[in-house]
């Protein structure tokens, strides 16, 4: 019996570790799998060839908007939008200022899934946007520059270039914050939009958790992490949750 | 009583086997997926008059970096006067309002037509941003954190959000790491070495 037993406690003990091994390499691949490494093998993504310089940003965020709650709790006005144009800037016509490479343009609100009670915004209203990131000619890149800053990105450029200063000139800066993705124009989103006094338009928030592709055949929203798609009833009821 | 004693040699040597291989389960570092071209083991700095006043902060970051306390690491940086062939380059702002919860950037530059971005192409040099209108309502400890964090983006570490005891954590997501960590040290290591 006591010999029973004890088979009894090793054989449990075996299984107990076996699950615990299995759950390990699992974990261990799966991460793997999900390496951040994305270095370039044979696939590489073809070239804008008028685009000349590519400046990616990393940054240190005091709020984290991949935390939905936070993206509505800052957003005047959560809608359905389509995008009938974009543009790149580096200048504020409003302050009369040079600033960071922004995408403005107006949208079309097609369906509202939340608002403020302040915002007189409505279904089918046309409203001019700006959002961060862009692309724009280089010259009036440079112009946004300080002279140290201009004079750097000059030395490197033209020792490199096989280009005259004039074609360089014409080429475009693309300015965007790693893993944001561009706006597209005619393209449908969900947008999260708050009011800015210092352009007088309605900025679009949260780079890519912000600016999420919409399919209107599924009725489905994309999800710019993982790729895939999102129920936009699921995500309508988490923002109407969180307004609450 | 001799099975009993095997059992129990059985579960010791298990555990200590399970406790071994925990970093299976620690955060590893993540990088950005290329590097500074020139490499980090004679990195010259420029800190612009934009960001004067945060030279002390900056250069205490730099000295983190540089003696993390954890060991050796190839990381050594000198400060010059200006920005001509410079590794890496300080900027003050105060920032535009749709940087609004921006506290400070590193942005990526390899001038070579047709080249894309970061995680695609090792860069020539990097530039960091501060933006002096969030950056100012942090307290000191902080503000040096985030130096050493983009200082870390410009090396080629990739945010690690999901441990809050990596100076690669963005202040968001709850970084409570103000110094180089163990993990982005060794991780500067495996880049450079």
């Amino acid at each position: 019996m006591k010999k029973y037993c004890i088979k009894k406690y090793v054989i449990s003990f075996c299984l107990v570790l076996v699950l615990a091994i299995s759950v390990m390499l699992s974990v261990y691949f799966i991460k793997d799998n999900n390496s951040n490494n994305n270095l370039a093998d044979n696939e590489i993504e073809v070239l804008d060839e008028d685009v000349i310089l590519t400046k990616t940003t990393e940054a240190d965020m005091i709020v984290d908007y991949s935390n939905i709650q936070n993206l509505v709790k800052d957003s005047d006005i959560i809608a359905i939008a389509k995008i009938n144009s974009s543009k790149g800037l580096n200048y504020n016509p409003v302050s009369g200022k040079y600033v960071p490479v922004y995408t403005t343009g107006t949208l079309n609100i097609e369906n509202i899934i939340s608002k403020n009670s302040d915002v007189s915004i409505n279904v089918n209203d046309n409203i001019d946007y700006v959002r961060l990131g862009g692309k724009i000619e280089y010259s009036e890149y440079l112009k946004g520059l300080t002279e140290a800053e201009r004079t750097k990105l000059e030395q490197n450029l033209f020792t490199k270039s096989q280009m005259t200063a004039e074609q360089i000139s014409k080429k475009l800066v693309k300015d965007f914050y790693m893993n944001d993705i561009e706006v597209e124009s005619q393209k449908q989103y969900l947008v999260f939009l708050k009011y800015s006094k210092d352009y007088q338009k309605y900025n679009i928030l949260g780079f890519e958790y912000g600016l999420r592709e919409y399919d209107s055949t599924t009725m489905q929203i994309k999800n710019n992490v993982t790729n895939s798609f999102e129920d936009l009833n699921d995500i309508s009821n988490k923002i109407i949750n969180v307004k609450r | 009583m001799n099975i009993k004693k095997k059992i129990f040699a059985l579960i010791l040597v298990i555990s200590l086997t399970l406790g071994l291989n925990q970093n299976v389960f620690a955060d590893e570092p993540l990088f950005i997926g290329c590097k500074l071209q020139r490499g980090v083991s004679n990195m010259y700095y420029y800190v612009d008059s934009s960001a004067e006043g945060y030279t002390y902060l900056i250069n205490n970051a730099v000295d983190n970096w540089v003696d993390t306390g954890y060991g050796w690491n190839p990381i050594y940086m000198s400060p010059v006067a200006s920005n001509y062939a410079t590794d890496v380059d300080f900027y003050a702002r105060f920032g535009d309002e749709l940087e609004a919860t921006t506290i400070a950037k590193t942005s990526f530059y390899d001038i070579n037509e047709g080249r894309v971005s970061a995680s695609e192409s090792d860069w020539f040099f990097a530039k960091i941003e501060i933006n002096v209108k969030v950056i100012n309502t942090l307290r000191e400890e902080v503000q040096q954190g985030t130096i050493a964090h983009e200082l870390g983006h410009a090396f080629g570490l990739e945010h690690q959000n999901k441990n809050i005891n990596s100076i690669m954590c963005q202040f968001s997501c709850g970084r409570k790491m103000h110094r180089v960590d163990e993990i982005s040290h060794n991780a500067i290591n495996t880049l450079y070495n």
